[in-house]
């Protein structure tokens, strides 16, 4: 949950009352002094909760000695945590007055050093999406939502159709080298390093912590350019829950469900949620009407996802919770020549957790246990046919892709206060990832299959320290990675020409083992309450792929050929950035950041080419190609125009090119000074919310720049902008309608392959929530 | 005690219950071993019988054309994969490797016999489930049989596209050589063009194409208005073993026969073509269809003004 401590607010008063122990007060408006009804209140320790009555007036019975902390919500206004002491099981009352809802980013994160700290405290690049921004504006996936920060790179051309989403920062191409976590749970797969965003139901998250910049130091592999943490919400505050429908363009139909409940009495308790939610739709064709033909059909969609949390909190300060989920979806890839279900991806993906947090002195602990195992199948089919009148079929090949991951592991971390300005945590992390997978041709006898297993080991320690009554503040941080690949394979049965181009390396491949120290260092002087400054330098580490090391096979770009000997990549960068607040409610946030990649991996072309699909298209191979240089420079601001009308807006310049060029041998040409492929050079965004007595509208627009699309820079995917519209309404706290649009102005574009984006693209939404 | 207790009521059905253990239970393996899921069961592949066709094993002449119609049929999952394998004395050619989406499978190979002593013709077919079925016909030659006549042309030189000395069209039957500007009017005659592919993808160079070559049009844009279907020529591109003191010692269609067999997959066009290569070749399209002949590449000299100058030997 979002926090906003507003001590300054909250006026105090403690009178004397009856031996019972109870808690009374008042819910105001910090700015008008009137008392709000129906805010609800929530003892966080206790996991009891209430409403206030019309006048703002509020009660807890039955409340024993201590200290709590409640936490305030209201809608449209900022959640908001005070902390009281019962004493003596004497009567306590008290007046907290909340401020209105500012889109402005709340104060307290976790993701940057595993503890929760002021933002303003972190001296690095810090972005965060609450749950008010999800609610409010356009978006249908998560990462949707992430398009708004600034230099953030997404790329899910056909919306809520697409297989995934690629979420890239700071001017480094590749998905995998963005790390991403669910509850500080990595997501990444260790075969390809890639999210199913789509198994994340929005309405779950409560927020989005980005960092930018190298956080290996905490996090180890995969955090080349940045963590995006995406925090779910907890159970809910009050037992209850909601219910949704939705129906929107293609037909697409949506529900949901959630059902939270609490049993702790006396910081004691069982407590957990349920939650259910599926979505089909339709689709639309990929190709524009001048390359369209008999075999084009439809995208269809089909996704479920079904998750439960049940947690035991043994005292104010511990708690265990576990998790289960489970993932389904089916989706089409427009193309239909013989099958029936013609060409389709689907994921089925098993997700659980088991996490224990304690306090035990002056120790905090943290222990993580999760496994995501996820079952990958995919279905291909394409045909070529002669140019010339009767246009025979010269080759029709049918096959399917069956894939099974698995990632498991486990996360300690252990934290202390040596003194009030003076913390150090440390911990340790163990992953297994593995792949079992085959391509299973159907037109031929060959079988293709590739396996791979890589363990990973890590310790980290962290140090923070603040001097100079807070003004300045050092965070140290250093990792060490073990990683371990092994029990690789690359396997052909009853291989024919189809494949033929597939046997460079067939058979056991070679293990190996890497290792890293990451360091980070991070300065920040605080001139102000309004001004900062920081400083930062750390250093990267990413191990190759199990898909990189161990399989021959098909990619959007063609055929990627497997490199047993790749080597991992690290990345140097340093960033100087601050934050300030220029005026009452005007913040402005500068960076500038320099990064340097050494043993960068990246697909470079062999100079030969496949039939794959109805064209020719390029056998690709990832090396460590040498030094990767990028550079560049962000700037956002956040302004509250009035109590209802907020504003944000950012932008990004990033210069990414191969700096040296180390590879030789069957690589055509010499990609130094080439621009990175999948770099928009330049972003920008824009959002307006708003808050009015009858509704809640919200705008966004997002313009990305034209991007090479591959290694030698000859073609290059069109400009992307967007403009998103959603407008919402809630009825007596229990009822909410939101229309919204996204691609207002149905911008379609096509990508360097021909096809076309999703469009515009409108949903309408009903939930009901109840208690 | 109970044993005699229910003897006595039931004895003889407690006789054939114990007696029937052992049959049940094998009863039991029988069904479980004889009822096979649905999709585990395989299409099922026969040769058509009809006149003019052949469906098992026979004595052939060298050079008979042989008539195999073959019929597969699945009932559930379709048959997605048609394989035709030549297996002979020196080893077996892959005539036919394709992916298919059908139930009902018809399909009709045109065997002329070649060189060797036997010939076995494998024909195999797999189902989405892959789920396999296989027959085979052999054909045995008859000795009595001999090989057949060739027409020798030592020296031909057929120039690339813009090459003003020497044509680019060639008319095998005679060993004629003429320009693309005099061929419209005598399209049906001409089975082999050359050209210097600089403008495929990837580039290549001299290169051996025929009237249906897709890239032929690029070089000689003359031919798009030529009348459809056009002649057609296969080379055969890989395993190219015949030397060139082998060529020159053939004096009948023995050499040609056995390494363009009707097993052989070749290609529309013959790229690359080298000093010193001997390429097989059939033509496939056209009144000349079925011929067979072998190229000898003799020289090569320029760009897309230059020539090749090759040796042929055709059967007649």
């Amino acid at each position: 949950m979002k926090y906003f401590i507003s001590i300054l607010f909250v006026i105090i008063s403690i009178i004397s009352g009856f031996s019972q122990g109870s808690l009374s007060g008042k819910i105001i408006d910090s700015k008008t002094g009137q008392g709000l009804a129906n805010t609800n209140l929530w003892i966080r320790e206790l996991r009891v909760g209430t409403s206030s009555d019309n006048d703002g007036k509020f009660v807890f019975n039955n409340i024993s000695e201590g200290k709590y902390n409640i936490q305030v919500t209201f809608i449209g206004y900022s959640d908001t945590i005070i902390t009281t002491q019962i004493v003596n099981n004497k009567s306590t009352n008290i007046e907290i007055g909340i401020n209105p809802f500012s889109i402005e980013m709340p104060t307290v994160i976790v993701t940057a050093t595993k503890n929760e700290r002021n933002i303003k405290d972190i001296p690095n690049r810090i972005e965060v999406i609450n749950s008010k921004k999800i609610e409010n504006f356009a978006g249908t996936n998560v990462d949707d939502f992430l398009r708004s920060l600034t230099g953030v790179n997404v790329d899910r051309f056909s919306g809520i159709y697409s297989k995934s989403a690629s979420i890239t920062l700071r001017g480094i191409n590749s998905a995998q080298r963005t790390l991403i976590l669910l509850d500080g749970i990595p997501m990444n797969k260790t075969d390809g390093g890639s999210i199913n965003w789509n198994r994340i139901d929005p309405e779950n998250v409560e927020k989005i912590e980005v960092i930018k910049g190298p956080i290996s130091a905490l996090y180890g592999s995969n955090g080349i350019s940045g963590v995006v943490n995406i925090i779910t919400k907890e159970p809910s505050l009050l037992n209850g829950g909601d219910v949704s429908v939705s129906y929107g363009t293609f037909n697409t139909v949506g529900t949901r469900a959630r059902y939270n409940f609490s049993k702790i009495k006396e910081n004691k308790g069982f407590f957990g949620g349920v939650s259910a939610f599926y979505r089909q739709g339709d689709g639309y064709i990929l190709y524009p009407d001048s390359t369209r033909d008999s075999t084009d059909i439809k995208t269809y969609l089909r996704e479920g996802v079904v998750q439960g949390r049940v947690g035991y909190q043994f005292n104010s300060n511990s708690k265990i919770v576990a998790e289960y989920g489970y993932f389904d979806d089916k989706r089409g890839d427009g193309i239909r020549i013989y099958d029936t279900d013609g060409g389709y991806s689907k994921f089925s993906t098993h997700f659980a957790k088991l996490a224990y947090n304690g306090q035990f002195g002056k120790y905090k602990m943290n222990i993580y246990g999760f496994l995501q195992r996820e079952n990958f199948h995919q279905q291909k089919e394409n045909l070529k046919t002669d140019k010339l009148p009767p246009f025979a079929i010269t080759q029709y090949v049918l096959y399917g892709t069956f894939s099974h991951r698995d990632d498991n592991g486990i996360q300690m971390n252990i934290s202390r206060a040596i003194s009030k300005h003076h913390y150090f945590t440390g911990g340790f992390d163990f992953k297994t990832g593995s792949v079992d997978a085959s391509d299973i041709y159907y037109t031929s006898t060959d079988v293709v299959s590739n396996l791979g297993s890589m363990n990973f080991y890590a310790l980290f320690l962290q140090d923070e320290a603040s001097f100079f009554n807070e003004h300045l503040k050092i965070i140290a941080g250093i990792r060490t990675d073990l990683v371990k690949f092994y029990h690789g394979q690359f396997l052909m049965d009853e291989p024919t020409a189809t494949t033929s181009v597939l046997a460079t390396t067939v058979g056991n491949l070679p293990e190996d083992t890497w290792n890293a120290i990451s360091p980070k260092l991070s300065v920040q002087y605080r001139i102000s309450e309004k001004a900062r400054v920081y400083i930062s330098a750390g250093k990267g580490f990413r191990p190759p792929m199990l898909d990189d090391l161990c399989r021959n096979g098909n990619i959007s770009k063609g055929l990627k050929l497997a490199n047993p000997y790749l080597k991992p990549e690290k990345i140097n960068s340093y960033e100087i950035g601050g934050s300030w607040q220029i005026f009452k409610n005007f913040n402005l946030e500068p960076t500038v950041f320099y990064s340097l990649g050494t043993d960068f991996q990246y697909f470079v072309g062999t100079g030969d080419s496949i039939f794959a699909g109805a064209k020719m298209k390029p056998i690709l191979k990832r090396e460590n190609i040498g030094e990767a240089e990028i550079y560049g420079a962000e700037l956002a601001f956040n302004w509250d125009i009035t109590k209802n009308i907020l504003f944000e807006a950012n932008g990004s310049y990033y210069h990414s090119i191969i700096k040296k060029f180390n590879v030789t041998g069957y690589v055509v040409n010499d990609l130094t000074g080439k621009t990175l492929m999948e770099v928009a050079p330049y972003q920008a965004n824009a959002s307006l919310w708003w808050k009015s007595k009858y509704f809640n509208l919200a705008m966004g627009y997002h313009y990305k720049a034209p991007q090479w699309t591959n290694d030698e820079n000859t073609i290059q995917a069109n400009y992307f902008s967007l403009f998103d519209v959603k407008i919402s309404r809630t009825f007596k706290e229990k009822y909410k309608i939101s229309l919204s649009v996204e691609n207002l102005l149905n911008d379609i574009y096509l990508d360097e392959k021909g096809v076309l984006g999703i469009g515009r693209f409108i949903m309408l939404e009903i939930i009901f929530k109840f208690k | 005690m109970i044993k005699n207790k229910y003897r006595r009521y039931f004895g003889t059905l407690i006789d054939m219950h114990i007696l029937s253990y052992p049959l049940l239970f094998l009863i039991i393996i029988l069904f479980f071993f004889s009822c096979k899921n649905k999709s585990e069961e395989p299409p099922t592949l026969t040769f058509n019988s009809e006149t003019g066709y052949t469906a098992s094993d026979r004595v052939v002449a060298i050079g008979l054309p042989v008539k195999i119609g073959i019929n597969g049929l699945s009932s559930n999952a379709p048959i997605t994969n048609f394989v035709i394998t030549l297996t002979t004395e020196n080893g077996t050619e892959t005539a036919l490797d394709s992916g298919l989406y059908t139930n009902n499978l018809q399909f009709v190979k045109n065997i002329s016999y070649g060189a060797s002593s036997w010939e076995k013709w494998t024909f195999t077919i797999m189902d989405k489930n892959r789920n396999k079925s296989t027959k085979t016909i052999t054909l045995t030659k008859d000795t009595n049989s001999v090989f057949g006549l060739i027409n020798y042309f030592p020296s031909i030189k057929l120039g690339c596209q813009n090459n003003s000395t020497f044509g680019s069209f060639l008319y095998p039957e005679n060993g004629y050589v003429c320009f693309a500007d005099s061929t419209d009017a005598i399209q049906n005659n001409i089975y082999i063009i050359t050209y210097y592919a600089l403008l495929n993808v990837p580039p290549t160079d001299y290169t051996f194409g025929s009237p249906s070559d897709n890239d032929v049009t690029t070089y000689y844009p003359n031919i798009n208005n030529w009348t459809l279907p056009r002649n057609e020529v296969r080379y055969k591109f890989d395993s190219l073993t015949v030397s060139p003191q082998q060529f020159d010692l053939a004096y009948n269609d023995s050499l040609i026969i056995s390494n363009y067999t009707s097993a052989t997959v070749g290609k529309r066009k013959f790229k690359s073509a080298r000093p010193g290569y001997v390429i097989p070749f059939e033509i496939t399209a056209g009144a000349m269809i079925g011929k067979r002949g072998l190229l000898k590449i003799i020289s090569t000299s320029g760009l897309e003004d230059g020539f090749i100058e090759f040796a042929m030997k055709i059967q007649k």
